[in-house]
């Protein structure tokens, strides 16, 4: 899924959606659609912060 | 000093088993008993190994007559999270598998406290693997006593061992710590060794100390910490004092932090994070009001994202085993599909979320000392422990400490809800200061007191 630019928590939650249907081979339920919503907002806040090219990822 | 031998701290009954005004076959002897009357009540013994340690204690109480002690924590007894692996008692490699072979190592940190001269007494519950039982609060048995280390805070509060490990990966070591009335502490990532360990999340997996005080914390942290080169995440860090030096006990600066924690924290906790932060102030402590940098706010978010990408990839063998036995996927809460989310946060947003995180790390490790503080003041969960056993509480304040691997400590604040709970405070210092977190603790213990044992009977 792109990182820029920025999604919303709509379309992180419909891609997330989308993606658990094909991944667990399972239909839409207000169960699944509550349980990526966290995801998506998480999706979300992410992709609005731009960082400085060379800030590289944390690993222990 | 305490008379009551279940009372004694940790370094109390070391020093009486190395005068010879102790023998461990009798120090021991004390919690096998407490165990036996009370441990229906409680559950937190998962696998108590009377037996064995029973003849722990006979050889260490020997070797200490014969003037040989192993070394600080000679005649000790402790008890474990059921994830750590233990010598001679059975293993389990991950949460909810079958109970496995006998474990023929310890894990590092089991290994290094059974070189000090403790008696390994047995592992303690993780609620909510299967077959399981929840482990009740010693205080109230109507209340949960916490995260998945809750069997362990549940044996030290109920003062069934003088000190226990668990660990935290969200916020399961401190929380049943708080919740059970005793003192815990989440050290640096990377202080412990987390081999031998089950793991959840390779960057956030932290083996912790419950206790009865900073001082004995400081003690078991000197024994476990230290660089393993079986461990890659561990810090070539400097070893850490065995104890408190009275000297390094000064009054703190606090700050009693202001935005994103009071928000997610219910009234009567925000309350009595408020009164001992007016406790520590009447006592001498620098108490200022301080606010998180805006971005502080997107922890919670680079948190799922790492967490539920690293457990989802840990437990992918044993999720697609459960898949292949017809196990229904299910989405509510708490379900057995929500464990496997992980699995659609793409490999683009984990990276990002790591590289927030070490902005995030940046900018905490030199805000303490831009503010002017040595340690930040919240509460440990949103509310007292809950009641009823379906729920272990909220870890949702826990989860930013570590996530950016920063040492907390839980400290009791003298404070007991209507229905006799305890009320506790988080405490978070930056990388590496775990000592002197550990000092802020012995001074607000000296401020505040500590709860005794339980009205358990």
């Amino acid at each position: 899924m792109r990182l820029h630019p920025k999604l919303s928590v709509d379309e992180a939650q419909q891609w997330l959606l989308d993606q658990a249907t094909l991944t667990f081979e399972v239909g839409r339920s207000p169960e699944l659609e509550a349980a990526v919503r966290p995801f998506a907002e998480a999706m979300a806040a992410v992709s609005a912060v731009e960082l400085p090219d060379d800030l590289e990822p944390q690993f222990p | 000093m305490s008379d009551a031998l279940h009372e004694l701290t940790v370094r109390e009954a070391a020093s009486r088993i190395a005068s010879g005004d102790l023998d461990p076959v009798e120090y021991l002897g004390c919690f096998l008993d407490r165990a036996a009357r009370l441990d229906g009540k409680v559950r937190a013994w998962s696998n108590l190994d009377a037996d064995g340690a029973r003849e722990q204690a006979r050889l260490l109480s020997a070797e200490a007559k014969a003037g040989k002690l192993r070394g600080p924590l000679h005649g000790i007894p402790f008890g474990f999270k059921e994830e750590f692996a233990v010598r001679g008692l059975p293993d389990r490699s991950e949460p909810n598998g079958p109970e496995g072979p006998i474990a023929s190592e310890d894990a590092a940190a089991v290994a290094r406290l059974r070189a000090a001269g403790a008696i390994i007494l047995g592992k303690t519950f993780m609620p909510g693997r299967t077959g399981n039982p929840p482990t009740r609060n010693p205080w109230n048995l109507e209340h949960t006593a916490g995260g998945t280390s809750s069997g362990s805070g549940a044996a030290v509060g109920a003062r069934f061992v003088p000190a226990a490990l668990g660990e935290q990966t969200f916020g399961s070591n401190l929380r049943p710590a708080a919740f059970c009335g005793v003192s815990g502490i989440k050290p640096t990532f990377g202080r412990v060794s987390r081999k031998g360990m089950w793991a959840f999340s390779y960057s956030q997996d932290h083996p912790g100390v419950i206790g009865l005080t900073m001082d004995d914390m400081a003690l078991i942290l000197s024994v476990i910490a230290g660089e393993d080169p079986a461990d890659p995440t561990t810090v070539p860090a400097s070893s850490l004092p065995s104890s408190i030096d009275p000297a390094d006990v000064k009054a703190p600066r606090i700050g009693l932090v202001r935005n994103f924690f009071p928000e997610l924290t219910e009234p009567e906790m925000q309350a009595a994070v408020e009164a001992a932060a007016g406790k520590m102030a009447s006592s001498g402590a620098t108490v200022k009001e301080v606010a998180l940098p805006e971005q502080f706010g997107l922890v919670w978010h680079t948190h799922r994202l790492v967490l539920s990408s690293e457990g989802s990839t840990l437990r992918a063998q044993v999720e697609a085993g459960a898949l292949a036995s017809g196990e229904r996927v299910s989405f509510a809460p708490g379900g057995h599909g929500v464990q496997r989310l992980g699995e659609l946060v793409p490999a683009n947003y984990y990276l990002h979320a790591q590289r927030i995180r070490r902005m995030l790390i940046r900018q905490m490790t030199s805000y303490f000392e831009e503010n002017g503080v040595d340690a930040l003041l919240t509460a440990v969960t949103p509310g007292p422990p809950p009641k009823g056993l379906a729920s272990t509480g909220d870890p949702i304040l826990l989860a930013p400490w570590s996530h950016l691997g920063f040492p907390a400590i839980a400290v009791e604040t003298g404070q007991l809800t209507s229905e006799g709970l305890p009320l506790a405070v988080q405490l978070a210092a930056p990388p590496l200061a775990d000592y002197q977190l550990l000092c802020v603790g012995a001074w607000i213990e000296s401020a505040v007191g500590r709860l005794p044992a339980p009205p358990l009977t």
